[in-house]
């Protein structure tokens, strides 16, 4: 009894369509997703200089800014950049960009973010 | 360097074959730059957003205005101030501040005005896969022109990203102050309420607004004075 059952379990893991299967955000697509998403603003040096900065009325935050990044938990900046800089009392110029990437794609942008300021906890 | 002569050389063979088959195969020219079918766009839209030479337009006839093209056309100016993807064509300043790369941009070919007609009447037959989603009256056309302009300049932060005016704005998105003789105001509509689903991976955030929010900034778009620079 037990043996048909595993069968048709293993058979069943073997099949299951390749798009259910999460596959691990890398770092290389997270460095990919911030020069297509973030460096507009936030610079593609990532120093909060980016290409539309220079009339912003209030100027994006430099990610390479070990101090300050450090201060910032995990949750509150996977939270700003899923809903945008309202979420968490900041400017609005931050947009929510939780329709943009999944949730895994937000979860590595952190550990990306983390890695850039050298902050990593 | 290499890409930068690749894309020259890209311009050149463009240029050169221009006369004779714009007109026998409109868009034969366009297709060495440009995807002309959703069937042709990677499934990696990342990538394709970072790489690619010239915007989709697979779906040009649910977002164009068939005679804003045929001007164009022969009289190409740039619509997007940083290129199609800002990132390869900014540099960093001396105090780090990213900056357009302007002598890197490429230029659009021109074209005479048979080939511009000819071009942009099978451009404007492209309604592919979007298209569906961009309903007719979409924009109302009973936006409040001035609180769209609050919206575009403060509250929504669009000009962020897009130029109101020549020379004023954000320049990762493409100039805006053309919109009303350039785009469909149904489109306009659509892409401010949805836009990673006409174009998904966009850089246009979503920022779930109102469609009152929605009317009153396509008002204002359509309100823009082109000037006469167009």
């Amino acid at each position: 009894m037990m043996r048909p059952v595993l069968t048709a379990l293993t058979l069943a893991v073997l099949f299951i369509p390749r798009a259910a299967v999460a596959e691990p955000v890398s770092m290389e697509r997270a460095a990919e997703l911030y020069d297509t998403y973030c460096a507009q603003c936030h610079g593609m040096s990532r120093n909060g200089k980016g290409v539309n900065t220079t009339g912003l009325s209030v100027q994006p935050r430099d990610h390479t800014d070990t101090k300050a990044m450090a201060d910032l938990p995990d949750d509150q900046i996977r939270l700003v950049i899923e809903e945008g800089g309202l979420a968490v009392n900041k400017s609005i110029l931050m947009p929510a960009w939780g329709e943009a990437m999944n949730p895994d794609e937000i979860a590595a942008m952190v550990r990306y973010l983390r890695q850039v300021c050298k902050c990593g906890n | 360097m290499i890409r930068m002569h690749l894309s020259l050389m890209a311009i050149l063979a463009v240029v050169l074959a221009l006369p004779t088959q714009a007109r026998s195969e409109p868009l034969a020219v366009c297709a060495q730059c440009h995807t002309l079918s959703e069937s042709d766009v990677p499934d990696d839209l990342i990538s394709h957003r970072l790489t690619r030479e010239a915007p989709d337009l697979h779906y040009a006839g649910a977002k164009f205005n068939e005679e804003w093209l045929v001007h164009w056309l022969q009289k190409p100016t740039r619509i997007r101030p940083a290129g199609v993807f800002f990132g390869r064509h900014v540099e960093a300043s001396e105090n780090g501040q990213d900056v357009v790369a302007t002598e890197g941009l490429p230029e659009h070919p021109a074209f005479g005005e048979e080939d511009a007609r000819a071009i942009a009447a099978a451009l404007m037959q492209k309604r592919e896969g979007v298209a569906s989603l961009i309903p007719e009256g979409a924009y109302s056309g009973k936006g409040n022109v001035r609180f769209g302009k609050m919206a575009f300049n403060k509250l929504r932060g669009c000009v962020a990203c897009h130029e109101n005016a020549p020379g004023e704005g954000g320049v990762s998105g493409p100039e805006l102050h053309s919109a009303s003789i350039r785009l469909q105001p149904d489109f306009i509509a659509t892409m401010i309420a949805k836009p990673q689903e006409i174009e998904p991976r966009s850089w246009m955030p979503h920022l779930q607004m109102s469609d009152r929010d929605v009317q009153n900034l396509t008002a204002y778009l359509m309100s823009l004075d082109v000037g006469e620079e167009q």
